[in-house]
């Protein structure tokens, strides 16, 4: 008999995955809970409205809510309230998102398979890996929504004019950095001492991302190019594709730049993909330190990543100051990703690298060893 | 997964050398045992079971499962392994180069075609051993470029560390001693490297040519892998209290796993001046110990692999777990160990052993700053590292002002004198001299270079720095030729370059220096055959522009980077009109006058001073982070006129060609404290009044005359 040794591609874990539907593919869904961050944008709203227009109920809504910046953060709570009144009757559960995971995991772990709606559209990056990250521990039926915005700033005619006077830097989101720390929840097991490699998806904003490489080790900023990975977004719609262009010249990216990326916004699977494959290039010399501050489909492929890639570690960097009044303005299109169970979908994303052995009919050699060796 | 490969390998071979087929090696027919009674060994054994299929290996009756023969069975025992290590999650590199290189193993072991498939047990046992060791030696390598490893965290293994590193080090012999000391210094002064360097797995593989007479068994740990990442999300009082016993507990295992693998490395890596050797013997009574230190816990070993590196890698096991708990809690299955577990451990490795008798043990605790380790973890951790006992003691390292112990009001009586604080920023800038330090840089580029194979040596690429000569023929120094040739075409030259310049640069900060050296041989091109000296213009180049980057680079500090920014660019720029804007200075000196050197600032009390920022957060956290960066160092205390304690603060030197300043010191700017937190608040105001003040010679300077460069 042909045995063959088959080893478990991210490619293949990729087309199990969700692709992003409209959000009508739930329309009378009833869940158990729903996770909706508290924001400044106005698409926080976006998600709860359609959801009630499409006959969809919530059982208990968890709030989370930022501890920084919170006048701004909390600037649309009114109105959020009363969308999710009308989607649940329960009592609302406040939670801080510097405790996300632990008071998820205390409000969820008993209740196996309940369905688990996330609104993605008010929460940061971190909030993002956190949520995910402790899911995903946990044996849910998750389903994630995610509202776009109708206008995303800076918009191209500032665009044209700060670039004509040369002070594109004045179109930056945020400023100055606050804490920066290694995410509880992603720590990087790696034992030993290796060259450190960042991967960076930036913001709109210079300083947080010098800041992480300093975090790291100050003299990549001078001497550490080729140990840092620039992913710079790559907008989906073709009208937006100018503003990799305005990361770029924010952050200083030349084209000489030895490591330098354009990662899609929108494809969390594209994400995950790219940075694995950074990964297998150097997974043999260097540790990792993974920070996310792009969109929030690439920190969904970002969680994935991390959990089938437990050696790195993660770095949060919050801006000392945002510019609310910058971001985002009305709602676009709203989109759903139903990965079901997170029991499953972790077992799918570990099982990346695994090997298997099979029969030349593609039938996997079962023998019971892999349960005893474990 | 390394014992259990080498036992089937080993049963295998068995089998094939009786020419037997066992035939059905499924998981239930290979059992972990128990030695035979009367056996001398106590160790586990792999043993096949199961013989009612065996059958000889060249017989033609139907297998059990069809296709599957023993070597396949062993194929899928090592692909089951292969898949638990991964889900172990915690992994070292070796693991993984190690398991890439075992999969073409499976491979030919599943391989049909008898040319390429793997049949033979010893053979397959080599190929195995092969494998592993490939996968230590592909990450010890010489650099490739002599500027490859800036930092220590870069070096993966300590031969290529000891390759480049400098024993000139001006503060290795203050650090080398059995005294608890707190190392503290400017990132890139070589704390880790020196840390490493010194500790007891890097000396023993110092080989015959053996550099320094061993002082201590350095036990070297970095906080930056093991600490920061598991520990340092731990920053308010409230976790901290309800997980005391459980970090006291993960620290004690961290420092015991490397305690035990320094032993088990040990074993396979003698150094003939060391009188250290580890029989079978002492193998089991170091397991007894831990075993005791660990509450009653009773390892299995398996036969053919060291006792020490299966306790290691237990201890590895058991750090996980710890850490598990911390993070998710959850009972441990023992009693946790406590406050006095390393202390009892010590002391009884040095009754068995005369070496640590000799050696005392020395815990080298790399980077324990608060970013690594935060405040609250630091002081649950203070009872084991100023514990006082004979058996061991702990160093730590730390930037400035970054340990509890390192703060002005932060030591407690008691731990203040358990310990002296090192301070490497200091003792560059004060105790070692132009030729200590020209010397070293000169030992340290040699060493990289020759360890890269490059035929120019460190004089004949950069040659000696040469600023011209008076009318007498006395050459004249940076000052002098920055100062005679300002506002005419002469101030265009290059002035930065040669050797001597190139060293002084360091104030500590030895990466500060292979960074400009790094940068002259990048523009200059420089390859491992050129030996023409680099021109000046590209010497000067390169070193401006490193110091440019270094000053841009403190703004991206989290927080405060803007404010230390304007701090250091209004000093820097301050010190550089001084030069060219104040008269040169002759109060005694016997020689010519001096031009104006004056990067340090020196207020004329330190408690008054202190106070004051005490009482203003943020001004205090401006001041902690000029520190603890390394924008400024920290001179010693001095008695001011008045008698109070004179507060000295030097700017980095690396940054002083940024602003065109010399590099040297011959006079301090003394202010007021009051003038020193308006400084801190608003630099550019305040430097203009003392601009305005001091150059109009209002205020006179009290100008020492020494240090000029």
């Amino acid at each position: 008999m042909t045995l063959l040794l088959n080893r478990i591609e991210l490619q293949g874990v990729l087309e199990e995955l969700p692709n992003p539907q409209d959000i009508e593919s739930i329309r009378d869904r009833t869940f158990d809970y729903g996770i909706f961050p508290q924001g400044f944008e106005e698409r926080v709203l976006g998600a709860p409205k359609r959801l009630k227009k499409l006959g969809c109920r919530v059982g208990t809504c968890i709030i989370p809510a930022y501890p920084v910046n919170k006048s701004a953060n909390t600037g649309r709570w009114e109105s959020l309230k009363s969308c999710l009144e009308q989607l649940s009757d329960q009592e609302f559960e406040f939670i801080n998102t510097d405790d996300a995971s632990a008071m998820l995991e205390w409000l969820l772990k008993e209740r196996v398979q309940a369905s688990v709606l996330f609104d993605l559209s008010g929460a940061s990056n971190p909030l993002i890996l956190k949520v995910l990250t402790t899911l995903m521990r946990l044996d849910v039926d998750l389903t994630i929504v995610y509202s776009e915005a109708a206008l995303y700033r800076p918009d191209q005619e500032s665009y044209i004019r700060a670039k004509s006077n040369k002070k594109v830097s004045r179109l930056e989101l945020a400023s100055g950095t606050g804490p920066i720390e290694s995410a509880v929840e992603l720590p990087g097991e790696l034992d030993d001492s290796a060259r450190d490699c960042v991967m960076l998806i930036p913001g709109f904003d210079r300083d947080r991302a010098q800041s992480v490489i300093s975090f790291v080790d100050p003299t990549l900023l001078i001497s550490g190019r080729e140990q840092i990975i620039w992913l710079v977004g790559k907008p989906h719609l073709p009208e937006n594709i100018w503003r990799s262009e305005l990361m770029k010249e924010i952050h200083g990216i030349g084209a000489q730049w030895p490591t330098f990326h354009l990662m899609p916004t929108f494809d969390y699977k594209v994400t995950w993909h790219m940075l694995d494959s950074i990964y297998m290039g150097r997974c043999l010399r260097d540790r990792f330190t993974l920070s996310p501050m792009g969109s929030k489909f690439q920190a969904v492929g970002c969680a994935l990543f991390c959990e089938s890639r437990p050696d790195v570690r993660v770095v949060y960097a919050t801006p000392f100051e945002y510019r609310t009044d910058a971001f985002t303005s009305g709602v676009s299109d709203i989109w759903v990703l139903q990965f079901g169970s997170t029991a499953q979908l972790r077992k799918l994303v570990n099982s990346v690298g695994q090997l298997r052995v099979l029969t030349e009919q593609g039938d996997i050699v079962l023998t019971g060893i892999e349960r005893k060796w474990n | 997964m390394d014992r259990r490969r080498q036992n089937i390998a080993g049963a295998l071979a068995a089998l094939t050398t009786q020419h037997l087929a066992h035939d059905d090696l499924n998981m239930g027919n290979i059992i972990a045992a128990q030695p035979p009674e009367g056996s001398l060994s106590d160790e586990l054994e792999f043993r096949i079971i199961d013989l009612g299929s065996l059958k000889r290996a060249e017989s033609h009756e139907p297998r059990r499962k069809e296709g599957i023969d023993d070597f396949r069975w062993v194929a899928l025992h090592l692909t089951a392994l292969f898949n638990a290590s991964k889900r172990r999650r915690t992994t070292t590199i070796r693991e993984r180069r190690f398991h890439e290189e075992l999969i073409e193993i499976i491979r030919a072991l599943l391989e049909e075609d008898p040319y390429r498939r793997l049949r033979d047990p010893l053979q397959f046992l080599e190929q195995v051993e092969a494998a592993w060791t490939r996968s230590a030696s592909l990450g010890k390598r010489n650099p490739t470029s002599p500027f490859e490893f800036i930092s220590a965290e870069q070096i993966a293994d300590d031969i290529s560390l000891r390759t480049i590193f400098a024993t000139s080090l001006p503060w290795l012999h203050r650090v080398h001693s059995t005294e608890p000391q707190v190392v503290t210094g400017p990132r890139g002064c070589g704390k880790s490297t020196l840390f490493r360097w010194l500790s007891l797995r890097a000396q023993l593989q110092a080989g015959p040519a053996a550099d320094l007479d061993l002082e201590f068994a350095g036990i070297y740990i970095s906080c930056r892998i093991d600490v920061q990442n598991r520990i340092g999300w731990i920053t308010d009082d409230e976790i901290a209290d309800g997980r005391r016993a459980e970090v006291l507990h993960f620290f004690n295992i961290l420092l015991l796993r490397e305690l035990v693998g320094t032993l088990a490395f040990a074993q396979g890596h003698r150094r003939e001046d060391l009188a250290l050797e580890i029989t079978r013997a002492d193998e089991d009574a170091i397991v007894e110990i831990l075993s005791d230190a660990l509450g009653g816990w009773e390892p299995s070993f398996y036969q053919g692999v060291s006792k020490l590196e299966q306790l290691s890698e237990d201890l590895r096991e058991e750090l996980r777990m710890s850490h598990l708990r911390t993070r998710y809690g959850g009972n441990a299955p023992r009693p946790l160990t406590t406050e006095a577990t390393i202390a009892d451990v010590t002391s009884r490795l040095a009754s068995r052993f005369p070496f640590f008798r000799e050696h005392t043990i020395v815990f080298l605790i790399d980077d324990f700053s608060f970013h690594r380790v935060p405040r609250v973890v630091q002081e649950l951790l203070h009872p084991v590292i100023w514990q006082p006992t004979s058996s061991h003691r702990f160093k730590v390292s730390a930037e400035k002002h970054g340990t509890q112990v390192g703060l002005p009001s932060g030591a407690t009586a008691e731990i203040a004198r358990e310990m002296t604080e090192v301070d490497l920023g200091e003792f560059a800038l004060e105790r070692v001299n132009d030729e200590g330090l020209q010397f070293f840089a000169t030992e340290l580029l040699t060493a990289r270079l020759r360890a890269c194979g490059y035929v120019g040596t460190v004089e004949s690429l950069l040659g000696h720095s040469d600023y011209g000569k008076d009318e007498s023929g006395r050459p004249l120094t940076l000052a002098e030729h920055i100062y005679h040739t300002r506002g005419t075409r002469g101030s265009r030259k290059p002035v930065y370059h040669g050797i001597e310049c190139i060293s002084q640069l360091c104030t500590g900060d030895i990466a500060a220096v292979l960074l400009v050296m790094q940068r002259i041989f990048h523009k200059a091109g420089v390859t491992k055959d050129t030996t023409s000296q680099i021109s000046k213009s590209i010497q000067h180049q390169a070193i401006r522009s490193v110091s440019t980057d270094l000053v841009e680079q403190t703004r991206a500090y989290q927080h405060v980077g803007p404010r230390m920014y304007s701090f250091l660019n209004e000093f820097g720029r301050f010190v550089a009109d001084a030069l060219r804007g104040m008269p040169p200075q002759t109060k005694g000196l016997k020689a010519a006058p001096q031009p104006v050197q004056i990067p340090r600032i020196e207020i004329d009390s330190v408690s008054d001073t202190l106070s004051l920022l005490d009482a203003n957060d943020e001004l205090r956290e401006v001041y902690d982070e000029l520190l603890r960066r390394a924008i400024l160092i920290q001179c010693p205390m001095t008695r001011g006129i008045h008698g109070d304690t004179v507060l000295g603060l030097h700017l980095r030197r690396v940054f002083l060609p940024s602003f065109s300043a010399a590099l040297g010191k011959n006079v301090a700017l003394i202010v007021k404290p009051a003038e020193f937190l308006a400084l801190l608040a608003n630099p550019a105001i305040q430097f203009e009044v003392f601009r305005r003040r001091k150059f109009s010679s209002q205020e006179p300077l009290d100008f020492d005359g020494v240090g000029d460069r």
